[in-house]
């Protein structure tokens, strides 16, 4: 219910913004004296208020329209949730981004009172029955996401372009289906891509104060750029990307300060070089560096990022709570084995499965093995090694499994379940017996996170329980169970599914340690302590050697010649009951008129210097300070932001496209204006526009656009960008589910989508 | 050699021909006819000096140019190739073909008929091999490269003094001796990279459109085309061209007095000669390498079935059934690795399942056969039922009667989570189980035919195979398996692999139901000219990404412009070739280089800060021609830091060359400007520095001839990390004769050879899965 006013509440004010658009249109096309008026009316500050509003309003529609769904692990929020409840538990990890943005999200989970217990192992896991507060965490992305549309539409403002080019590229990120679905889950692109956002238009700002050189607002403007910058490599390494960007503006803009013309002294120019040296480098730095002070400061206990530390940097964590518990398991211990899902032990007693069940399939009538909640003695169990050794069990070792009540061993064979004839059935035999069938009662301990020769630990390791001989998991389920002659406990089979996440257990207790064993007192770990600079150079260091290392084939990676064409995406979440998913993809229309837009860029610079080059003066000055300095601007943003991924070997994949993408926007709206403007200095100009009396010298700017034809563009742009958000809506959402037809004729250009056929 | 006798050559008019625009000022492009003229050999006294700059190249470069008489470093490689293209065995190489085939004509016309193997190095070559001609076109081309030097360096406007003095340098530069001494591609490719920059500095100052003009542009084109032809790195110098071109062109444009009409002549013209020549020039290499190379050779392995199938002697099938049915006995191969057959042997898994081993292998064999059952094989067929797209099938193995399997544990060298083994499995009675289920998927855009789109045919169907029970592809990378599997390729079974590598198509194929005499028979498409060029790029491309393995003597591209590391070349009976550079020229450059980098920085910051440049048509000149050649220098020398390949000092030469260019320049502005009126002062620097050079080319020469020396001297030349081998010489130079003497050679030979001697990696070697 809730998703279909959303989505109606968007069409009606995408509606509304035709419809004022249509106005203008009509205004426009009216006589010459109320075109002029309509011009004023393009730069009226209340118009700008209004545009701002609605694509504002528009932009927390689109990017909080159903955020609640799917309500299961989608693609990466398998990495960034986790790390959030890795930090909410305090426990140490280690990944290749800094930490900035994973804090973000993790403030909000504390927020939300989370204790982090999820630890978003697969992706479509619920979160409802998880009880992860999923809906603070996504919105913390959509917020944003959404606030990243104003800021574009600001950017375009501050440069000094009409309302309706404001809206337009505003409309560009507002209504793109890469930008929406990947501001809405939990990522750290939303923040990635706000911030790049907020750099740049802090830096816009700054420019403009120039004229008044270090001026209060001056001042404030160049720290905020300072501090956004340092935000953008705080949260992704790309952020290198945005600093070339600035340094790019800011190098130019030292340049010009030199030139002798000015007529400044070098002690001056070299003012200007420290006050940006600091607060651009220096000031950020720091900020950069506070976010792995943090860091450190909450992740004090060990955890899984432990192994790639150095033991001096081991020896700071504290234990994890898990620790206090966990315990070595040895050969001829006994054990009781949890099953995970379920939370029921591993049982078995002295009673034999019948002979013929109700469908008629015959049993092989040995002793039973189910599954049950209740604390029993018949839960016990005893590892024994099949090659009679003693110590540590590793995992990943071969065992037989002792039931302690009724002295007999586990056992699985070729003998269909009581339920599952598909599953392989579960028994305990005799000494005798075990001996002779020696073979079907070894099982391997397959840990779950492929790591071999580690000790199993009690509460600490999930494993599969994997018959050698069969290759079949240990399974069970609670979602029917044994009839009376069970006792109505779990049935245990063997699963050939072997990949399911329901085949873990875990060794839940180790019975009677005896008083004299060292692991039956926890003696906790002694604490070091180590400088935060070490700390910070051994995780830095590492970071980049291990950035470096991912190399490997991805099937979604794609290379950056594809990306600007958005000419394949990312499936991320498939559900096939309903047939839906979420694909990440660009509004392919958008991103064409990014590439249409960047390459005549080219195309007219070159023709603008071999034209210059030959003494033909077209464009006039004002119109080349925009063509070079506002819209080359953005064109070396795009460039920066771009480009050097053709050099990096790592994995590449689409959503790294979108802060270009997003500067491109910028770029597009601003190009097409100036496209519409009329430039022309009074020797090219045809004979009708050149007899106006003030063509060229006062207001150059607002007399010279061709208002019809610009609005009308706009217009035909805008309707066909939002027409392709909403045919790809059921992609970027991924709640409605689609017919074969249907994806077919989604499924433009390269783009891969399940459900085709 | 002397140089104070020289008189100076008529003044150079480098003069600056500035017009002034109705807006702005500019430089008219076309050169003063004086120009070419003073920028050219004219006068007897000069062609004299030439004269005898050559005699002194000839007897630097080719003394003792028989020895050593075995096998040096990779003439391994270039001998080797030579002696296929004689016999005409196909093979596969990294570098176009230009400078082998010349190494290959020069050895046929001395007589070479392809015995003697070129093995390894330090095998002594027997009487019948003209190695010593072969040797000869090196040392001859590396004598043109220094005379090409002093006529670039007249060209760029260089007094003759100093082009002799450089020329001299370039001569004793132990690198470029060594390099020009052996059966290698190097020297030609130096050759032909110093002519183009010589052509086009010749053309730069010719009168537009004259016929000097064309001459000299053609040459450039050409010469482009034959250094790109030789090796690869020549495209970094078509790279400098295009740059310079475009410089060139910027100006001209500006240049009002030339018409629009001229100036699309000036494009036009450039555009055919500099890239329409030379890439012709490449085509044509590559048409004389493959019309040369007509039977199948060791390089066949490399190729496709249908590439293979045009060598002489190829084992590729000629023709099979086209239709592939319910019952069809085929060998199928991986379409995008050149693995070869899906193919199984009566040997297990050492680890995993420890089931029955599944692999690649490349050459035709009945261990490649399998049997194409429906999944529920329980009865036998009695008509032909085609293989229709999305069938469900077994593949049982021919001669060990165990079908193609796959289940949930890793494969044995892939360890990863998205990686199934492959096994074949079952035993006589077995009916098999659910994982020998797969599911033929046809990739429709890859299929040729309408008909194959539909039903699976021989050699026009690619298909992927679904295992039914976990959804993952069959699927094959470049992994070897370890010495239990013999090294052949790893199968696995992938469910997040790339798609191009989950390919597969029918070779051969046999049905009880299809008549070969009657039914229809498909065979490979003969690939085109342009097909087989286009493959043999892919793979050259990527088996030079591939040289990644570590060398004992690589080096990274960083120290190569201080020297601090040489490559032993070869060493035997206690002597060796150690191929290093003068450090004195070597250090001088890259001190120049980086002395007028910072100067230019300094001055262009001045220019901002209202100092102009200085016009003075010497000093102009000198930074013109100094940006030209250090750009020459950047574009040969940078894209080295890209590349992930192994890298070797002799890779740095190229830009070495561009560098002495610059040093000439340096040279020039010291006696031209700086010391104008006080020669005398130049004169001296440029004898003392000589001098320097020449001390230190005759003290490491010994390296380069593999001549004698003793452990002493060896040890005090050992400035840096030089590691040539100072034990296998004697204390004393006497004891080479004794040596020498009958008596003492039929005692055992210590240390004959240096272990560690070894060439670049075979690329053969390479591509030999067994």
């Amino acid at each position: 219910m809730l998703n279909t006013i959303s989505l109606k509440s968007i069409l009606q004010s995408s509606l509304i913004m035709m419809k004022s658009k249509k106005r203008l249109i009509k205004v426009s096309s009216n006589t010459d004296k109320e075109l002029k008026n309509s011009h004023i009316a393009f730069r009226d500050e209340k118009w700008y208020t209004v545009g701002l509003l609605l694509v504002t309003v528009t932009a927390f529609c689109t990017r909080f329209y159903a955020i609640n769904y799917p309500d299961e692990v989608v693609f990466d929020e398998v990495h960034f949730g986790k790390f959030a409840s890795y930090y909410l538990e305090r426990t140490y990890f280690f990944d290749l981004h800094p930490p900035f943005a994973k804090l973000l999200i993790a403030f909000a989970g504390f927020l939300a009172g989370y204790n982090g217990e999820f630890k978003f192992t697969t992706i479509g896991e619920s979160y409802v029955k998880n009880e992860v507060p999923y809906m603070v965490y996504r919105s913390l992305s959509a917020v944003q996401g959404s606030l990243t549309v104003p800021i574009v539409y600001l950017c375009l403002k501050e440069s000094g372009y009409t309302v309706l080019t404001c809206v337009f590229g505003a409309c560009i990120i507002l209504f793109d289906g890469a930008h929406v679905a990947e501001t809405r889950l939990i990522l750290l692109d939303a923040t990635l891509i706000f911030f790049v956002s907020l750099s740049i238009y802090s830096y816009i700002k700054f420019t403009k104060q120039r004229l008044e050189p270090f001026s209060q607002n001056w001042w404030k403007w160049l720290f905020f750029t300072g501090v956004f910058l340092s935000c953008v490599i705080s949260t992704k390494y790309v952020g290198v990307f945005t600093y070339l960007t600035i340094g790019c503006g800011v190098l130019f803009d030292l340049w010009s300060l030199l030139d002798y013309k000015k007529g400044y002294s070098l002690g001056y120019v070299g003012k200007h070089f420290a006050a940006r040296f600091f607060l651009l480098i220096l000031v950020p730095f720091l900020i950069y560096l506070n976010w792995f002070y943090i860091h450190f400061a909450i992740l004090s206990k060990s955890g899984p990022g432990d192994n790639f530390m150095s033991s001096e940097f081991q020896e700071t964590l504290g234990d994890s709570p898990l620790a206090a518990f966990a315990k070595e398991v040895h050969f001829n211990d006994v054990i009781t084995m949890k099953h995970k899902e379920t939370g029921a032990m591993l049982h078995s007693h002295l009673a034999n499965y019948p002979l013929r069940y109700e469908d008629g399939r015959v049993s092989s009538q040995g002793q039973q093995v189910t599954a049950y909640s209740g604390e029993d003695p018949n839960n016990n169990w005893q590892v024994i090694s099949p090659e009679g050794l003693a110590g540590v069990v590793t995992q990943g070792d071969v065992i037989r499994l002792r039931h302690v009540g009724t002295d007999g061993y586990l056992l699985t064979h070729d003998v269909a379940s009581p339920f599952y004839p598909t599953n392989e059935e579960f028994t305990v035999v005799g000494e005798e017996k075990a001996t002779q069938r020696w073979n079907e009662t070894l099982f391997r301990i397959d840990p779950y996170d492929k790591k071999k020769n580690r000790p199993l630990k009690s509460k600490a390791s999930f494993f599969k329980l994997i018959h050698v001989p069969t290759v079949v998991a240990m399974w069970t389920h609670n979602d029917q169970l044994l009839p009376d002659w069970g006792f109505n406990q779990q049935e245990v089979n063997g699963n050939k599914k072997l990949a399911d996440e329901s085949n873990l257990w875990v060794v839940d207790n180790i019975i009677d340690i005896a008083e004299d064993d060292p692991r039956k007192h926890y003696v906790p770990k002694e604490v070091k302590k180590l400088p935060f600079l070490t700390k910070w150079l051994e995780l830095q260091r590492l970071m980049f050697v291990q950035n470096n290392k991912l190399s490997s084939d991805h099937p979604f990676a794609s290379d950056p010649i594809s990306w600007p064409f958005s000419l394949s995406g990312v499936s991320f979440w498939t559900n096939s009951e309903s047939r839906k998913q979420i694909y990440f993809i660009g509004n392919i229309p958008g991103w064409w008129m990014e590439v249409a837009a960047l390459g005549s860029f080219l195309g007219l610079v070159f023709a603008d210097q071999f034209t210059r080059r030959r003494n033909c003066l077209v464009l006039t000055n004002s119109a080349r300070s925009r063509l070079y300095y506002n819209l080359g601007f953005f064109f070396i943003g795009w460039c920066c932001h771009y480009l050097p991924f053709f050099l990096m070997s790592r994995q590449k994949f689409l959503h790294h496209y979108l802060p270009a993408h997003l500067i491109a926007a910028i770029f597009t709206a601003g190009f097409l204006e100036f496209v519409f403007t009329d430039n022309r200095t009074s020797e090219f100009k045809d004979q009708k526009t050149s007899r106006e009396p003030n063509s060229n010298s006062s207001k150059p700017k607002e007399t010279l656009i061709l208002w019809l034809t610009f609005s009308s563009f706009v217009a035909l742009l805008l309707s066909i960008i939002v027409w392709s958000f909403f045919f790809f809506a059921p992609l970027t959402y991924g709640n409605t589910g689609l017919s074969a037809e249907e994806v077919q004729q989604r499924q433009w250009l390269d783009m891969k989508l399940q459900f085709a056929k | 050699m002397s140089k104070t006798s020289l008189q100076e050559v008529p003044e150079n008019t480098t003069e600056l021909n500035i017009s002034k625009g109705e807006l702005r000022p500019f430089i008219v492009t076309s050169p003063s006819p004086q120009l070419s003229k003073s920028r050219s050999v004219t006068s007897t006294k000069e062609k004299l000096i030439l004269a005898s700059l050559f005699i002194f190249a000839i007897v630097i470069r080719l003394h003792n140019i028989s020895r050593p008489d075995s096998v040096v470093f990779d003439e391994v490689h270039f001998g080797g190739f030579a002696r296929k293209y004689i016999l005409g065995t196909f093979f596969m190489d990294v570098h176009p073909p230009l400078a082998k085939l010349l190494f290959a004509g020069v050895g046929s016309l001395g007589g070479y008929d392809g015995d003697f193997e070129f093995k390894k190095i330090g095998d002594e070559f027997p009487e019948n091999v003209p190695y010593v001609l072969m040797r000869y076109l090196p040392s001859v081309m590396g004598v043109g490269t220094c005379i090409m030097l002093y006529l670039t360096l007249r060209a760029s406007g260089c007094q003759p003094v100093v082009c002799a003095l450089t020329t001299a340098l370039l001569i004793i530069e132990n690198a470029n001796v060594t390099i020009s001494r052996f059966i290698l591609l190097d020297s030609p490719m130096l050759f032909f990279i110093a002519s183009t920059v010589y052509s086009f500095k010749k053309f730069q100052v010719q009168e537009p459109f004259s016929f000097q003009w064309y001459k000299t542009l053609i040459a450039t084109g050409v010469s482009l085309g034959l250094a790109a032809s030789s090796k690869w790195v020549g495209f970094f110098t078509v790279a400098w061209i295009g740059l310079l071109t475009i410089w060139d062109l910027w100006f001209i444009i500006g240049d009002l007095t030339v018409s629009a009409k001229k100036i699309v002549g000036h494009f036009i013209t450039r555009a055919i000669a500099f890239l329409v020549v030379p890439t012709l020039l490449y085509l044509i290499f590559f048409a004389i390498h493959l019309e040369v190379l007509t039977k199948e050779g060791d390089g066949g392995a490399f190729m496709s079935s249908a590439f293979r199938s045009t060598l002489e002697g190829n084992a590729v099938p000629k023709q099979s059934l086209a239709n592939v049915g319910l019952g069809s006995l085929v060998t199928i191969r991986h379409l995008n690795t050149r693995g070869g057959y899906l193919h199984s042997h009566n040997h297990l898994y050492e680890g995993g399942s420890g089931q029955q081993q599944v692999t690649l292998y490349p050459h035709i064999d009945s261990n490649n056969q399998w049997i194409v059952q429906d999944y529920n094989a329980t009865e036998e067929p009695t008509e032909f039922v085609p293989l229709k797209d999305g069938i469900k099938i077994r593949l049982n193995h021919k001669l060990t009667s165990r079908r193609l399997h796959s289940h949930n544990l890793r494969p044995p060298v892939t360890e990863q989570d998205w990686q199934n083994e492959v096994s074949a499995y079952g035993h006589e009675g077995f009916s098999g189980d659910a994982n020998d289920d797969f599911v033929v998927e046809i990739a429709k855009d890859l299929s040729t035919t309408e008909e194959a789109k539909q039903n699976v045919r021989a050699i026009q169907t690619v298909f992927r195979l679904r295992h039914a029970m976990t959804g993952c592809y069959l699927f094959s990378h470049e992994v070897k398996l370890p010495k239990w599997a013999y090294e052949q390729q790893e199968v696995t079974c992938a469910t997040q692999g790339i798609k191009p590598l989950s390919y597969w198509y029918v070779e051969t194929n046999e049905n009880p139901f299809l008549d070969k005499e009657v039914d229809e028979m498909v065979s490979y498409p003969v690939p085109t000219f342009f097909q087989k060029v286009a493959e043999l790029h892919a793979r050259m491309w990527k088996i030079n990404k591939g040289l990644t393995d570590h060398h004992v003597y690589e080096s990274t591209p960083d120290s190569w412009p201080f020297l601090l590391r040489g490559i032993s070349y070869w060493s035997k009976n206690h002597s060796q070739v150690y191929f290093m550079g003068n450090a004195v020229t070597w250090w001088t450059v890259t001190a120049s280089i980086a002395l007028f980098s910072v100067f230019l920085v300094f001055s262009i910051l001045r220019w901002q800060r209202g100092f102009g440049f200085s016009v003075d048509p010497t000093v102009f000149n000198f930074n013109v021609q100094m940006l030209h050649y250090i750009l020459g220098w950047l574009l040969h020398y940078l894209p080295s830091f890209l590349m992930a390949r192994q890298l070797f000092l002799h890779h740095y030469l190229p830009s070495l060359y561009f560098g002495i260019l610059a040093l000439g320049h340096v040279f020039e502005i010291i006696h031209s400007y700086v010391f104008k009126n006080k020669q005398v002062v130049s004169y001296s620097i440029f004898v003392l520095f000589f001098a320097i050079a020449l001390s230190f080319f005759q003290r490491y020469s010994p390296l380069i001839y593999a001549g004698q020396w003793t452990k002493g001297q060896c040890k005090e030349s050992k400035i840096l990390k030089w590691d040539f081998d100072c034990n296998s010489f004697p204390t004393h130079t006497s004891q080479y004769e004794i040596w020498a003497s009958p008596v003492e050679t039929s005692t055992p030979k210590e240390g004959t050879q240096s272990e560690s001697t070894v060439g670049e990696p075979d690329v053969e070697k390479l591509g030999e899965t067994v």
